[in-house]
């Protein structure tokens, strides 16, 4: 095989990118309507919110920490941002603010137990998705919220050039945390903490400080995703976001971040975000009972990377 | 299976005549040949010592012995007959344990349940565990080893790494073991435990027990071996009886050359007088008390002492990784309040693990990445990073340093020992520091990339960069320091000067020893 090729192929976003093309095409023959062009714009507004808060767990993911608390923090952060309009009256730009400054307030206090307090990230993380849960039920009496103003609305409803807004939303997002993470001197920091922490300290990385930033940026991207949610379906539900923390770490795994750190792209996490919403959505239209979704899903994730680690083994790149 | 503890103790036990022949073993790791057509044996009643540099293919022939990895090429003889070992476990049932140069054993387990890891003795239809046997047979072993110091309960995490070395010796013994691989007993042994452990070995030798030795101590190997075995660079230099070869022998066998080829002795006048680091009354109790040395600017200061002195320690508070409670650094003539490494690096400070794989490198990163992870800085405009900066970088530090990869994308894990030294060093160069610690620079490296590394020691030290160098190799101090400090225990011990500089007066302040010196 030429050597390009091969080396394009070692670039994990590559087979990805190509797999997801064959299912698409392989989609187009399954269901006629796989690719009318509002079939598409659903798919892609329905991946929004994890695509949002997949580049900050991608980014943590890499620095080898570890966030379940995003999906309940994405209901708390919504229902804030409901309560702060329709109980406390409050112009919506700064229910906004608050709200995501609430999700970010979680992803600190997340960031301080595992820094400060050398609480596992796992144990500090499942402690604080029981307990935002439990604080969404508190502060929203287990009720769902509605009806707020249109210029609101318009964050989640609104189009430009006929593209929704959460969309643009994570394009931006997207290409600015590719940008950081390439190119800028911060953004290689999160690839030696997550490698060798120790000798990352040792090599005067203030491992630290970076950690603890992390874990507040992933608080404040499921802030910003809750924010979102809200304003799309016009109504703050206390169980949005259920189960988003796993199917947002599978979808980065998928697209290469390694659990024990040091690896990952935001291309690759990405990529792996929308490989899983085409295959949810194929089996939608293809009438496949929702109950086999999970199933899926779990063979797909299991798939690609032991498909993945055994292909590094048998080119020699990790001893086993 | 209880038909072990039926067996105990088995300490001293005669167990009959047994021989092993290792013929023409090879290994290969990637990026270096670990032994290249080496043979080996091992007799009931005979010490094999084994010597050779670091990275001569010790180790790697002792694991092939046990089990733990299997050669390339070649054959085992156990009596005569061939045998293969996939597993440590099946080389154990063979009778073959090793005793680890660095302690295998399970930091939160009790010292029995360490001794018993592998067989624990039961009672009972429920085969349960019985914990009186495994406290009294430990105990016993414990005593006959003359460390009754050491419970059987305690935890092992709990212990000096001394005495985990012995709770390592009686786990081999325990297993009614006829092959013992010694790997470096003694280097964390002081004196008195050394003399228990020949002790130990004459009886062990005396019961019809074939014992391989590991030492860097040429002297021991005089005292206590049959027959001895030289490597270099993974091939066999000689086989002979201890009594027709000596120590100077044994070492120009190990190296090729002279010693004083390796240390080329060059003058290099240290050109000023002025004081670099001045250390008053530091202190850090968990580690060490009341130290005070200074170095002058462009001098190399070695630091020496056993394994535990609390030199590495010392380092990590200089570097900001460890905090002291009291004293003062001093740094070109002004007071340093270092909390973390990055305030060190600051102000002009650097430290080589001798941990380099899990401290002071990114193994699964690239050459490229690993050379520029201290350098972010000076690679980038802004904040934005430049792709040609860090190519100069790399490509300048790849040929300063001589490091062999195939290029700069290469992960650091494929690279030699030595060449990963080289990166964990060289990665601090563009700092221009102007104290560098380094730690066992040269452990597990091969000989070339040693004295290159050397090399680069002299280099720094000649630009005026001040050094710090912590290594148990005495040859390493005499060679390469203009004055050597020793440390026991926590608390310096001697300040030796190069003209004064005598493998015995180094050891004599390491040990504490103040009686004549074993030899």
């Amino acid at each position: 095989m030429n050597e390009n090729i091969k080396k394009l192929l070692k670039i994990r976003e590559i087979p990805l990118f190509i797999f997801i093309i064959i299912v698409a095409i392989l989609g187009s023959f399954i269901s006629p309507y796989f690719l009318l062009s509002a079939n598409f714009s659903a798919v892609f507004l329905g991946l929004s919110l994890d695509a949002i808060i997949v580049i900050a767990m991608c980014m943590l993911l890499i620095s080898g920490g570890f966030d379940l608390s995003v999906g309940a923090n994405l209901a708390f952060s919504g229902m804030v941002c409901a309560i702060c309009m329709a109980n406390f009256g409050m112009p919506w730009p700064l229910a906004c603010i608050v709200a995501i400054s609430c999700g970010t307030m979680v992803g600190v206090a997340n960031g301080l137990m595992v820094t400060r307090f050398y609480v596992n990230p796992l144990i500090a993380t499942l402690g604080m998705l029981t307990i935002v849960r439990s604080l969404v039920l508190i502060i929203s009496g287990d009720r769902a919220m509605s009806s707020f103003p249109k210029a609101f609305q318009l964050i989640g409803q609104g189009k430009i050039f006929g593209i929704p807004n959460p969309i643009w939303i994570f394009i931006l997002f997207v290409i600015l945390a590719e940008f950081v993470l390439r190119t800028m001197k911060m953004g290689r920091l999160p690839f030696f903490v997550g490698s060798n922490p120790q000798a990352a300290e040792l090599s005067g990385l203030r491992v630290k400080r970076i950690q603890f930033i992390l874990y507040a940026l992933c608080g404040c991207a499921a802030g910003i995703a809750g924010v979102v949610s809200t304003a799309r379906l016009n109504a703050a539900f206390p169980l949005a976001g259920n189960g988003a923390e796993l199917r947002i770490i599978a979808a980065a795994v998928i697209g290469g971040c390694s659990l024990s750190g040091g690896q990952g792209s935001i291309i690759g996490a990405f990529l792996g975000v929308v490989l899983m919403a085409i295959i949810n959505n194929l089996l939608i239209l293809t009438g496949v009972p929702v109950y086999y979704q999970g199933l899926v899903a779990g063979l797909v994730l299991i798939g690609a990377v032991g498909f993945d680690e055994y292909s590094k083994r048998r080119r020699g790149e990790i001893r086993s | 299976m209880s038909s072990l503890a039926k067996k105990k103790p088995a300490l001293f036990s005669a167990g009959s005549n047994i021989e092993i022949n290792l013929n023409n073993i090879s290994k290969k790791f990637p990026g270096v040949q670990a032994l290249d057509d080496v043979d080996f044996f091992l007799k009931s009643n005979q010490v094999h010592a084994l010597v050779g540099e670091n990275g001569a293919g010790k180790s790697t022939l002792m694991k092939i012995i046990a089990g733990i990895q299997k050669p390339d090429e070649g054959e085992i003889l156990l009596n005569g007959s061939k045998v293969e070992f996939n597993s440590p476990r099946e080389a154990q049932n063979h009778g073959i344990s090793i005793v680890h140069q660095e302690a295998d054993l399970f930091p939160s387990l009790t010292v029995a349940e360490n001794v018993f890891a592998n067989d624990l003795p039961t009672k009972g239809l429920l085969n349960s565990v019985d914990f009186k046997k495994m406290k009294e047979l430990t105990d016993d072993l414990l005593n006959k080893f003359g460390h009754p110091e050491i419970n059987s309960n305690d935890i092992v995490s709990t212990l000096s790494v001394g005495q985990r070395q012995i709770v390592e010796i009686i786990k081999a013994l325990s297993l009614n073991s006829n092959i013992i691989i010694f790997d470096e007993p003694t280097a964390v042994l002081t004196p008195s435990e050394t003399e228990i452990l020949f002790s130990i070995i004459n009886d062990l030798k005396k019961n019809n027990i074939a014992i391989a030795y590991i030492s860097h101590r040429l002297e021991e190997i005089g005292k206590i071996s049959d027959y001895v075995s030289v490597l270099k660079d993974g091939k066999l230099m000689a086989t002979k009886e201890t009594d027709n070869i000596n120590p100077s022998e044994m070492i120009k066998l190990m190296v090729g050359r002279e010693l004083k080829d390796i240390f080329e002795d060059e003058v290099r006048e240290i050109n000023s007088n002025e004081i670099l680091l001045e250390v008053e009354n530091l202190k850090n109790s968990e580690f060490f008390n009341d130290i005070n040395f200074n170095i002058k600017k462009g001098e190399i200061v070695g630091f020496s002492g056993l394994i535990g002195a609390g030199r590495t320690e010392l380092a990590l508070t200089l570097f900001g990784y460890y905090k002291a409670e009291s004293g003062k650094v001093i740094l070109d003539g002004e007071e340093l309040k270092i909390s973390n490494p990055t305030e060190a690096i600051e102000s002009g400070i650097v430290y080589v693990s001798e941990e380099r794989r899990e401290k002071g490198l990114f193994t699964e990163m690239t050459v490229r990445n690993n050379l520029i992870s201290p350098n972010l800085q000076l690679v980038s405009n802004n904040g934005v990073l430049n792709n040609n900066k860090i190519s100069d970088l790399t490509k300048s530090s790849i040929n300063q340093l001589n490091i062999k990869t195939n290029s700069d994308e290469t992960f650091v894990l494929k690279l030699s020992g030595g060449n990963q030294q080289k990166i964990a060093l060289g990665k601090w160069l563009p700092k221009n520091p102007k104290l560098l610690i380094i730690d066992e620079p040269t452990r597990g490296v091969d000989v070339g990339a040693k004295q290159e590394v050397y090399k680069i020691l002299r280099k720094l030290a000649r630009e005026g960069t001040s050094i710090m160098l912590i290594s148990s190799e005495l040859p390493e101090i005499i060679g390469m320091c203009d004055r050597t400090i020793v440390m026991q225990s926590g608390k310096i011990n001697g300040e030796i000067l190069k003209k004064d500089f005598s493998e015995e007066l180094i050891l004599k302040y390491a040990s504490g020893y103040t009686g004549d010196m074993i030899n």
